[in-house]
């Protein structure tokens, strides 16, 4: 061609074309390989613990500071309906309508056929028997602290639980966020079971951080869904509606006055020190915290009196 | 003495505030009734726990205010929706009325057969702190926002 400069003859635009789609395949592959390596399932290690034979009595008391049964039973389950696990509540975010899955013992719907270590792997590193990722509102954040000795009485406490054969609806997200093999990008980001306040009294942290999944609900998240660690129970938009879930660090303007007997009887009983009650998801965790012996309510108390104090939010 | 004078005081001025803070639109009115609820649960809470001595002439006057202050607010829940920035009623009241209008019945039978018969000491007081203390959540869970 009469005029172009010689680098830029079809000859050698050709032949850059090719180096160039030759590099935009190579890198291609190379992200793939990085995105499957970097979220590929990863479980925990095996231990033998996983093979003991779990203390049921143990396992209902990990089972009510859990809080299994608020999400996992029929909304509004009321005394022995609240361990009928057959799933089915609904829970809306911002990503999207979640389903409860069913955790009842039914070999077929529920989890009957799983093993300590199937449970250990789904609560402490949200991932499925099959090898896929939960999504994070299985709070496997928070779970990823418990003892695989908990996760062993639990399994057996779950197991003496009616089985419930109940299938139920999947969960309705729009197209990015159905693709679960991302979550483990995501779990790089937000997944460690480092403890959030070391200084705080070790019995309530290992109930606040991890089985109690308490920041779920009452600490801020960013865009992306994650816990804001600085401003760690401070308070938060109502995730399931309107309002906010209160602050409950010592900075609070109200909970932050409340005396650790104070704290205690409002676990044990829904009411505040003024006598006004526990309302939305609250009431479920009541009931629950109501269940436990009385050591662990105080441990949570003393637990929230021991970490920073944060203002509520403007 | 001096407490019977106090807590008198108190329950006098819950049934006042029945009457006179009502204010005229629904939920002003339904505010004030659940104050002087909260007022009363106070009392009842304090006498039961502890807090307070068991004092059975102001607790009569205690559950007779509640009872007339459960009354207003089984009143005060229009039948068109009532959700506003200024409430924390929640839609949920409109949309399972009939639910909401059984949880609320039930507390105020449980505060009239209080009032007509109190109970006679602390302990016995207890007993029905707990009553109304899970009546109270098992409406606040659905039909109230949290606050902070």
């Amino acid at each position: 061609m009469p005029g172009l400069p010689p680098e830029l003859s079809p000859a050698n635009t050709i032949n850059w074309l090719r180096r160039f789609l030759k590099f935009c395949a190579v890198a291609a592959v190379l992200a793939a390989a990085a995105f499957f390596y970097l979220t590929a399932p990863n479980r925990l290690p095996p231990s033998p613990v996983y093979d003991t034979a779990g203390n049921a009595a143990a396992g209902e008391r990990i089972f009510n500071i859990a809080g299994c049964g608020s999400c996992h039973m029929a909304k509004g389950a009321t005394g022995d309906a609240r361990l009928v696990l057959g799933g089915g509540q609904e829970f809306a975010s911002p990503f999207g309508t979640f389903v409860a899955p069913n955790i009842s013992s039914d070999v077929e719907t529920g989890i009957g056929a799983w093993s300590s270590y199937d449970l250990a792997n789904a609560l402490l590193r949200g991932i499925s028997p099959k090898g896929s990722h939960y999504y994070p509102v299985l709070p496997y954040t928070s779970y990823a602290r418990m003892q695989p000795a908990d996760v062993v009485d639990l399994r057996a406490y779950l197991a003496t639980l009616p089985a419930v054969s109940q299938p139920n609806a999947s969960h309705d997200l729009p197209l990015p966020f159905r693709l679960r093999r991302g979550l483990g990008l995501w779990k790089l980001l937000f997944l460690d079971d480092a403890p959030i306040i070391p200084n705080a009294p070790d019995s309530g942290r290992y109930l606040v951080e991890g089985l109690g999944h308490c920041a779920e609900c009452h600490t801020p998240r960013n865009l992306i869904g994650g816990l804001d660690r600085s401003r760690w129970l401070a308070g938060a938009p109502n995730p399931s509606g309107e309002g906010r879930i209160p602050n409950i660090t010592p900075g609070a303007a109200d909970v932050g006055n409340w005396s650790v007997a104070e704290l205690v009887f409002y676990f044990e009983t829904g009411f505040t020190p003024e006598f006004d009650t526990a309302g939305g998801e609250m009431v479920n965790v009541i009931a629950s915290l109501a269940a436990l012996p009385v050591a662990d309510r105080e441990a949570i108390a003393a637990y929230l009196k021991a970490i920073p104090a944060q203002t509520d939010a403007q | 003495m001096k407490f019977s004078v106090i807590t008198s005081t108190i329950a006098a001025a819950l049934v006042a505030g029945v009457v006179f803070a009502g204010g005229h639109l629904a939920y002003e009115q339904r505010q004030a009734a659940m104050k002087t609820v909260g007022g009363s649960m106070k009392v009842i809470g304090g006498m039961s726990q502890g807090a307070m001595p068991f004092d059975a002439a102001a607790l009569a006057e205690t559950l007779a205010a509640m009872q007339v202050a459960v009354e207003t607010a089984q009143g005060a829940f229009p039948a068109e929706p009532d959700v506003s920035e200024n409430s924390k009623a929640l839609a949920a009241i409109w949309e399972t009325r009939d639910d909401f209008d059984l949880r609320l019945q039930t507390l105020a039978d449980t505060i009239t057969v209080a009032a007509a018969t109190p109970p006679a000491d602390a302990a016995a007081l207890g007993v029905l702190l707990g009553q109304l203390g899970g009546q109270c959540q098992a409406c606040h869970q659905n039909y109230r926002q949290p606050t902070q």
